[in-house]
């Protein structure tokens, strides 16, 4: 995750400044961390679903080049939005999912695992984001602690040094925000 | 106020950790001040807490190494492997002063609970089993959320390695002392091989007295002992009943080669003992021959050939191979359980009998047996072949035991999958008086291309329609020739099971289509692809698709030329059009269409969709792996079929059908201009990127660099519909005009425009 690194920093901060040709430079870089994202997304599911973390993909990097004003300072600030579009494809993927289904269409789409692959834990996305979003009423820090696990896959360490922040505090907001998630689901 | 409250739960809860289940309530109590309210939140967060779920938030690192981790009495020394399900180590027992492999269980494993009872499933059943062609167990626990397993630690390398290597120094004449196999071919090789057979069946032996069946022998998970000597581990999916299919199965297990007829089987038949006496018997095969009984171009065609032919006699494939010890493997795997050495022990005892040079029990088939088998086998184009002619082939083909004979057979099997056939209709000519040519697309890893071969296709006139029989599942290109009244093609991937598939075309003369199409020069094109590593990384692997000169479109088809096919094919409108085509909208691109409506419409003109590669190369583009071509849609397939790009309805885009429908209509209004004003790209062609995607003509390509598969579910939608700074980005970076697209809703705004190959 660390590769390109610089290179994204620093297109980010000539964008910022008003170089608009910058914009040419992040946009490959914008892709490629979004497919790490993805693919991460879909580690430990059986082979043969690139194609979904594609779907995503192709999706979040619309969503984030709709941004009107994007506020990405350097390459955390970046994930972040890049996380936040996600999970974004992914609530309104699931919303949709389920007035399909109340719909009684069978009808199955890209990126239906990649929702279930998330809800596999036993947590609807739509009540997860429900969650999140009430969380973030309590305590901002923590749902957007928990929205990079859930939606961008990281790891204690990467959501640590992403976020400038010890990895014990990482660990001590997940452990109460996955108990305080899962009370909020009866 | 509301924030100082969520900050002591907080600390509350991270102090309630600390406190040990039996004190909690006691510790509730103190510490919460009479708050009853706080007291039972508290309460509810810890229980939480404690109660296993499958819920988690987070993923522990990408796996660590663990060397010079300590596990229970283990300290992890070296790194040995990584399997699916974790990684080995080597590992010092501390107590005992031994060596012993370690497998811990990946943290990404953990996550999924299935995957975390097949692993004490394993520790169980290998608990209870002692012999020593299965490598023991010595312990099995949990450290810090880490499970493991230590077993003997074997090492000699695999089975599967051990045969690579014999096969690289095939004729060479020097014994490498690294392997422990003789050279390939000698005698003590044969000696060897059966020895190595007869140890892994009495092991199994040992296993099947325990209740446990294997379910997976394989080479890779027969361990070799530095003397030669087999140790049988993984019996990880022993009895995992919930694997339902065939296809999960093989899956899993990443390799369906091994697997016994009644375990390719799609309805589960009862599965005992006999089917690791079958794969047992397939080890053996590939001793024997160095190659497999079956393969396929994917796992469904392997299994499907396990399921319906009969397996090659190894003599065959290496005649130089003990006619005993064939039979032998003949008899391992035979079809039917029952025709099958009754147990792993009278298999082993057999073997034994090899070594020491007595005769085997297993019929070696007489000359009769194999002319009849023979014969079963090609019962299709004997019809009209008289009996002699039938009889010295037969003979013949007995007599020539040569590889040729082999590949001959497996292109025997090819065709008798082939079954598939696609009926045409025709529009401009009798069927009689039509030509037709197929060919397939066939991906070559190993030249890192993506061909089109020709296919001597059978046709038959029935009724008012063309039949092309005798395909296989793949993806075809039928060209239709209709000598003076024009031609037509029709693209389709063929599913296995797929008999009979139709297609309706107009014949069109080159001089009707070409007024509005470019010609372009054919070539090589890089194409990305989704190639995946045995241990699920990405594979940059790239192949070329080699195009022939083609005709394409200047422009995405408009509304007007989509509404006349439409009205003639009884095709729907899009939905936007709410029932009439508006006057205004005549010359702009369509879009809101599936990619059957597409194909249907491109295949009334007398074309056909545009390929991936077609596309990038009328581009101008040498590569289509780059960004931001590179940018291309999948749409996956519903389970009725359609390929709709990603969305179910209008219904999606405003509070209501109706409101979804205005939306869209005036996104189409605000966002995609008549085809005439499309920015000129290469080739005079127009682009549409940054306006509407485009429906391609292609079924990815993804799987291993060993075993290429295609995604029938999905297909490419190519290019961009996407804003205004994108549009720029692309302008600059590519040579395209910039356009003035803002905001433009992307997923429905899926349109198309056609090809032709300009000479076949």
């Amino acid at each position: 995750m660390s590769a390109g690194g610089s290179g994204i920093t620093a297109s980010l901060q000539r964008l910022r400044d008003g170089d608009r040709s910058a914009f040419e430079d992040v946009a490959p870089l914008v892709y490629d961390e979004l497919r790490v994202l993805a693919r991460r997304q879909m580690n430990g599911q059986p082979k043969g679903h690139t194609l979904q973390a594609t779907a995503l993909v192709n999706e979040a990097f619309e969503r984030l080049l709709r941004q009107e004003n994007p506020l990405w300072n350097d390459r955390a600030h970046f994930l972040s939005a890049a996380v936040c579009a996600m999970r974004c494809v992914l609530v309104d993927h699931a919303r949709k999912r389920g007035r399909v289904r109340r719909a009684a269409n069978g009808e199955r789409v890209a990126l239906d695992d990649i929702v279930e692959h998330i809800e596999a834990g036993g947590v609807g996305l739509v009540e997860l984001e429900d969650a999140l979003v009430a969380m973030s009423a309590h305590d901002p820090r923590m749902a957007r602690i928990a929205e990079h696990a859930v939606f961008g896959g990281l790891s204690v360490a990467e959501i640590a040094e992403l976020l400038d922040l010890s990895t014990r505090t990482i660990e001590r907001e997940l452990k109460f925000a996955r108990a305080w998630i899962l009370t909020q689901q009866r | 106020m509301k924030n100082a409250r969520w900050e002591r739960l907080k600390e509350l809860f991270a102090a309630g950790l600390e406190v040990p289940a039996a004190e909690r309530d006691a510790w509730l109590a103190r510490s919460c001040d009479g708050d009853a309210e706080l007291r039972e939140e508290l309460r509810a967060l810890l229980v939480a807490h404690d109660t296993p779920s499958d819920f988690k938030l987070a993923v522990d690192d990408a796996e660590p190494d663990r060397v010079g981790a300590v596990l229970g009495d283990f300290e992890l020394l070296e790194k040995l492997g990584q399997g699916g399900m974790g990684v080995v180590y080597r590992a010092r027992q501390r107590s005992l002063g031994r060596d012993v492999a370690v497998k811990v269980l990946s943290a990404r494993v953990s996550r999924n609970a299935r995957a975390v009872e097949r692993f004490n499933d394993e520790a169980r059943r290998v608990g209870r089993v002692h012999h020593p062609g299965i490598a023991a167990l010595h312990a099995f626990g949990v450290e810090g959320g880490v499970a493991y397993l230590a077993l003997e630690l074997v090492r000699g390398g695999d089975l599967h390695h051990a045969l690579l290597a014999v096969g690289a120094r095939r004729g060479a004449r020097h014994e490498n002392a690294n392997t422990p196999l003789p050279v390939f071919g000698s005698r003590n090789y044969y000696v060897a091989i059966a020895r190595l057979a007869a140890a892994a069946a009495r092991a199994l032996q040992a296993a099947h007295d325990a209740g446990i069946v294997h379910r997976d022998v394989k080479p890779q998970n027969i361990l070799l002992t530095p003397e030669g000597a087999p140790k049988l581990v993984d019996f990880g999916i022993a009895h995992d009943a919930r694997l339902g299919t065939p296809q999960a199965l093989a899956e899993l297990t990443g390799t369906p080669h091994y697997m016994s007829p009644e375990q390719a089987e799609v309805a589960h038949v009862a599965i005992d003992h006999r089917t690791d006496i079958y794969s047992l018997g397939v080890v053996l095969f590939q001793m024997l021959t160095l190659d497999l009984p079956f393969d396929g171009e994917t796992s469904n065609e392997v299994l499907e050939r396990i399921r319906r032919f009969e397996f090659p006699d190894p003599r065959r494939l290496n005649p130089d191979a003990p006619a005993d010890l064939a039979a032998v493997c003949s008899q391992a795997m035979a079809r039917a359980p029952g025709q099958r050495y009754a147990t792993a022990n009278a298999f082993a005892d057999d073997l034994e009998r090899f070594v020491r040079g007595e005769p085997v029990v297993a019929v070696v088939p007489s000359t009769g047996q194999r002319l009849s088998r023979w014969l079963r086998r090609r019962t299709r184009p004997l019809g009209a072949a008289s009996l002699v002619a039938v009889l010295a082939a037969a003979w013949l083909a007995l007599d020539a035991r040569r590889r040729d004979d082999f590949d001959e057979e497996r292109r025997e099997q090819e065709q008798r999958l082939s079954t598939c056939s696609i009926a045409l209709e025709i529009e401009g000519a009798a069927p009689s008086a039509c030509r037709v040519t197929a060919r397939r697309r066939a991906p070559d890893v190993e030249r890192g291309l993506v061909e089109w071969r020709p296919f001597e296709a059978s046709t038959q006139v029935e009724g008012e329609r063309l039949v092309v029989s005798g395909l296989a599942s793949g993806d075809w290109l039928l060209h239709i020739d209709g000598g003076g009244a024009g031609r037509a093609e029709v693209r389709r991937f063929l599913e296995l099971d797929e008999k009979l598939v139709s297609a309706k075309v107009r014949l069109h003369l080159d001089a009707d289509v070409s007024a509005d199409m470019v010609a372009v020069a054919g070539g090589e094109i890089a194409l990305g692809h989704e190639f995946l590593r045995a241990d699920g990384s990405v594979d940059p692997l790239t192949l070329c698709e080699r195009v022939e000169p083609f005709l394409i479109d200047v422009e995405p088809l408009s509304c007007l030329e989509y509404q006349r096919s439409a009205d003639a094919t009884q095709r729907p409108y899009p939905a936007h059009w709410c029932g009439a085509l508006p006057e205004s909208w005549r010359e702009r691109p369509v879009t809101l269409v599936s990619y059957e409506d597409a194909r249907a419409c491109a295949e009334w003109y007398g074309k056909r969709l545009a390929t991936r590669a077609e596309l990038h190369l009328a581009r101008g583009l040498k590569s289509a792996t780059d960004f931001p071509l590179e940018h291309d849609g999948v749409a996956v397939a519903a389970p009725a079929g359609a390929f709709r790009a990603n969305w179910t309805g209008p219904a999606e885009f405003g509070s209501s059908t109706e409101d979804g429908l205005a939306r869209l209509h005036g996104w189409f209004e605000a966002h995609v201009p008549p085809s005439s004003e499309l920015p000129l790209g290469a080739n005079g062609m127009r682009s549409s990127f940054g306006v509407l995607r485009e429906w391609v003509e292609d079924v990815p390509i993804g799987g291993s660099r060993t075993r290429v598969k295609f995604e029938p579910t999905c297909r490419y939608r190519l290019g961009m519909a996407c804003d205004e700074r994108f549009a720029a980005v692309v302008a600059r970076g590519r040579g395209e005009p910039s356009m003035p697209v803002v905001h433009a809703v992307a997923e429905p705004l899926v349109g198309f425009r056609c090809a032709r190959t300009a000479r076949f």
